[in-house]
């Protein structure tokens, strides 16, 4: 099984990225990020836990105790207004970075 | 308005800690109880993970630390023995650090123990001529009659020695006005001199010095109104000065007097406001708020250019006043000291030796915490998280040991300062830039050698033996280094001491003149000499006279640089200078009587300059002519005693040189009753000195540096020994069941020697190696310094001596964890597991 190291700040933009569809739990974030991932998250899949605890300090995240579709009593998270702009601040600066890229390598 | 609501989720998180710990734990166990089973083991470590959420809420750093800070205590307390002995090598380390810093802010920016010393300036009458210091007593008078610009000018004058009571040498100082009342000086007892004193008329007063005071009138409080007499004249004491002011170019002082009485004690003075004569006042002033030092200067200066009008000679035409801070002045001669710069780095060597010293224990310490360790990290503690935890430890040994320091730096200074004889109103006191300092060196010492082996304790194995070795090497090669420097210093000392001085120097005396003071022409210069030689001729107890330029010992030298030779120390002597010195010939002859181009080569410089030649006849270029040698004398061994590579020639004394001409007179008995009778005779100021005491002088100075050095190379000594005794001993315990167990087994004496000497044997030697090589390029680099024997170029003696004191602390240091080993018992070792 390949194990991909996911880069801290990555991890943060995937998780706001699942939450722009509505909040979410833990959990849900985890299966979500893998599904559309791979196997990235796979290696250690609690590492979501520090990186939610960053965004909630960042105030890009707020969290709200509910209970899941299985009836646990779990945390749901929500993108905040800031977090929005976080994540489109963030897309922005990625795709300008791949064109850059890809500007290169079709020049090469 | 964010940065609010980011500041105030961190208080809420802060506040609400415990509460979101568990909340937090409750979520991931939820998360990791909703994963299929098979996958559970990806969740990750969930200590670890907490941990790391933790440190998002910031804060956590400072809850951590004060966590640390009080496992850390408890740690160091629970371990007295390693706490204490860590904390003294650092206290050691840091305190001998603090002394030198001390003594260095002592010296350079405490010296003048008066009020206010950064707006007193110190000043130089600057000409195409020259640079000097000196002024005129009628000038200083001048100035502090005329000038505008300054709160107080006032001028002292130390050139003189007087007679009390019979006591020759006393040092003396004639200061002018309202001095004391100036710089703010209180008296110690009685009174000071005020501008009353200095009034025509008055009557003749002086104050003590305080150290004169102590020892030759035992304190006694009822000396005020005492009439003594100086220089058979009467006059009362009216007051001492205090134990802190030595005046302001320091130097002890036995007697002060106002510098109006001079006439009456110096015959031949004129009243100072009309001595042109005499240059050695040194003046000082005070500029008043609001007046720029340039201004003052310019002031003075323009003062100076009317007073040569009034007295066409009394300055150069080109003269100009200029002013220096006092403590500048100092800086200046401290810089100049070669000294003082080997004892700052060789200061900074032990730093580095306390340093590993330190570092080693720590790294052992962090070996027998291994266990500990291993559980933590096995717990989920991280690696950074332990590096942290050990270092805060580190800080609090730091902090003790630098809580010990500046006591041992000030004792250990107070202890120099002793050795060193330095004047009274150096005062040491713990001041503000001496603790940065030693914060600075705390915060350098623990990080520089608390980090590596912190760093090495929670590393898994392997380079920690590299580590304490290479730290070992350190503190070895410091103190080799320090030793052979120590032991050559020392050898020097004992070298110098002995060097034969092929002169009678025991009963000379130097009577000087100070002719050149005066500004006379030649042909008056040469009536004074000869009339002064021949009143001096006819003293009971005397056997020659004799004319030198530069008298031996006497401080005063020529010296000429010439391409593959060693330095040649010129003198101009008069022709009966042989004979008088007894300082026999081995060839030729001395000068005739008006001979010029000639000259008289010492037996080294013979053989440097005409290896297995006759000199005698040959012509040599020196002192910008050519000359014919004419004799070959024995070396006199008064230059060799400073400088082991140095030559001797002497030329007749020039015309232009007949002004600086002093007297040197060979007395049959005691030479200090014939400085008496010249003393009573010659009613010019002369100032007379004796050539033993010049020898004294000049040996004390070098006994002062061995002084120096060897107590920083017993101070590496006692580090380095720690050490190794360190070493070896840990490796002692680590190996004990091993050990047991190989004796056990048959395992001979010799054996458990070699197992545990080589292991230790390789940083030694490394070690050893490059403190010799350093030793060996630090005295090339000062030995024009080191005095040696028989004009060899290394001080092998010295060395080896160092070297011996070396091997044989290595030795001791090792010596008793290796018995330890020998006697270790293998039936109790192994009982023990």
């Amino acid at each position: 099984m390949p194990m991909i190291p996911m880069p801290k700040g990555a991890l943060a933009m995937l998780v706001l990225r699942v939450l722009q569809a509505g909040p979410s739990h833990g959990y849900a974030i985890a299966q979500r990020i893998r599904q559309v991932s791979g196997d990235v998250l796979d290696a250690e899949e609690g590492s979501l836990y520090p990186a939610l605890q960053r965004l909630l300090m960042e105030g890009w995240v707020t969290a709200e105790w509910g209970t899941s579709e299985t009836r646990r009593r779990v945390r749901f998270y929500k993108l905040t207004a800031d977090g929005a702009k976080q994540l489109k601040r963030e897309r922005k600066d990625y795709e300008q970075a791949t064109a850059a890229i890809q500007a290169i390598l079709r020049l090469a | 308005m964010r940065i609010v609501r980011k500041v105030w989720r961190r208080i809420y998180y802060l506040l609400n800690r415990q509460r979101l710990e568990r909340e937090l734990a409750e979520e991931m166990e939820t998360h990791r109880g909703m994963m299929a089973a098979e996958r559970r083991l990806h969740f990750g470590n969930a200590t670890r993970l907490r941990e790391e959420s933790r440190e998002v809420w910031s804060w956590i750093w400072l809850v951590q630390l004060g966590k640390d800070l009080r496992y850390g205590a408890r740690v160091l307390w629970g371990a007295p023995g390693f706490t204490l002995g860590a904390a003294a090598i650092l206290a050691l380390g840091i305190g001998v650090n603090l002394a030198e810093f001390q003594i260095f802010d002592a010296v350079v920016f405490h010296r003048i123990t008066i009020q206010g010393p950064d707006s007193v300036l110190q000043f130089s009458h600057v000409s195409r001529q020259g640079l000097s210091s000196g002024f005129p007593s009628a000038a200083v008078e001048f100035y502090r009659a005329e000038n505008t610009s300054f709160a107080w000018l006032v001028s002292e004058d130390t050139s003189f020695r007087v007679v009390v009571d019979g006591e020759t040498g006393l040092r003396s100082n004639f200061v002018s006005g309202n001095y004391f009342g100036n710089i703010g000086i209180i008296p110690a007892w009685g009174r000071l001199l005020n501008s009353r004193d200095a009034q025509p008329g008055a009557p003749a007063v002086a104050v003590l010095g305080y150290d004169y005071w102590q020892s030759r009138w035992m304190s006694d409080p009822h000396v005020i109104g005492r009439v003594i007499h100086v220089n058979n004249q009467p006059i009362e004491i009216v007051g001492v000065v205090p134990y802190s002011f030595d005046g302001l170019s320091p130097r002890q002082t036995a007697l002060w007097f106002p510098a109006a009485i001079r006439p009456l004690l110096v015959a031949g003075s004129p009243p100072i406001q009309q001595d042109f004569s005499r240059t050695t006042n040194a003046l000082f002033g005070k500029l008043k708020t609001g007046v720029s030092k340039a201004a003052g200067e310019a002031e003075l200066s323009s003062l100076t250019r009317e007073l040569i009008h009034r007295q066409p000679h009394s300055f150069h035409d080109s003269e100009r006043i200029q002013g220096q801070r006092l403590q500048e002045a100092v800086i200046h001669a401290v810089e100049r000291s070669p000294v003082i710069a080997i004892f700052i780095m060789m200061v900074l060597l032990i730093l580095l030796s306390a340093c590993a010293n330190l570092g080693n224990m720590l790294l052992t310490r962090g070996l027998a915490r291994q266990r500990e360790i291993d559980i933590r990290m096995a717990l989920g503690a991280s690696r950074a998280r332990m590096v942290r935890q050990l270092m805060t430890e580190n800080f609090l040994l730091g902090i003790l040991g630098t809580a010990a320091g500046p006591v041992f730096g000030t004792v250990s200074a107070r202890l120099l300062l002793n050795a060193l004889d330095t004047p009274r109103n150096i005062q040491l006191s713990i001041s503000w830039p001496i603790l940065v300092v030693g914060v600075v060196l705390i915060f350098v010492s623990t990080l520089a050698f608390g980090f590596p082996s912190a760093l090495q304790t929670v590393r898994t194995n392997s380079r920690k033996v590299h580590l304490r070795q290479s730290l070992v090497g350190v503190q070895v090669a410091v103190s080799c280094l320090l030793l052979i420097a120590s032991g050559v210093m020392a050898h020097n000392g004992i070298v110098s001491a002995s060097v034969d001085l092929a002169f009678d120097y025991q009963s000379m005396i130097i009577v000087d003149p100070q002719l050149y003071e005066q500004k006379l022409p030649a042909s008056i210069v040469q009536q004074k000499l000869n009339v002064l030689t021949t009143r001096l001729s006819a003293l009971p107890g005397l056997e020659g006279v004799t004319a030198t330029v530069a008298p031996p010992l006497g401080g005063r030298l020529m010296i000429e640089n010439l391409p593959g030779l060693p330095h040649v120390y010129r003198n101009a002597v008069a022709p009966s200078y042989f004979s008088v010195m007894k300082l026999p010939f081995v060839r030729g002859r001395t000068f005739l009587e008006g001979e010029q181009n000639a000259v008289i080569v010492s037996e080294s410089a013979a053989r440097a300059v005409w290896p297995n030649q006759d000199p005698v006849g040959k012509r040599w270029r020196l002192a910008g002519g050519e000359r014919t040698v004419t004799g070959v004398v024995r070396d006199s061994g008064a230059n060799l005693l400073a400088d082991a590579d140095s030559v001797e020639a002497y030329l007749p004394i020039q015309e232009a040189d007949e002004e600086r001409s002093t007297l040197v007179l060979h007395s049959r008995g005691d030479p200090a009753l014939l400085a008496r009778r010249v003393t009573a005779t010659v009613n010019e100021a002369v100032s007379i000195s004796l050539m033993r005491a010049s020898r004294e002088n000049l040996l004390e100075g070098q006994r002062k540096s061995v002084t120096l050095i060897g107590s920083l190379g017993v101070v590496a000594t006692i580090l380095a020994a720690a050490g190794m005794f360190a070493l070896v001993a840990f490796a002692v315990a680590q190996r004990k069941r091993e050990l047991g167990i190989r004796i056990a087994i048959g395992a001979r004496d010799r054996h458990i020697l070699g197992t545990l000497l080589t292991q230790n044997a390789r940083p030694t030697i490394s070690g050893a190696v490059v403190g010799v090589i350093l030793a060996a390029v630090l005295l090339r680099l000062v030995h024009g310094f080191i005095v040696l024997p028989n004009g060899d170029t290394v001080d092998v003696a010295g060395f080896a001596a160092g070297l011996a004191c070396f091997v044989l602390v290595v030795v001791l240091a090792t010596l008793s964890p290796v018995l330890r080993a020998l006697r270790i018992d293998p039936s109790e070792t192994l009982r023990e597991e």
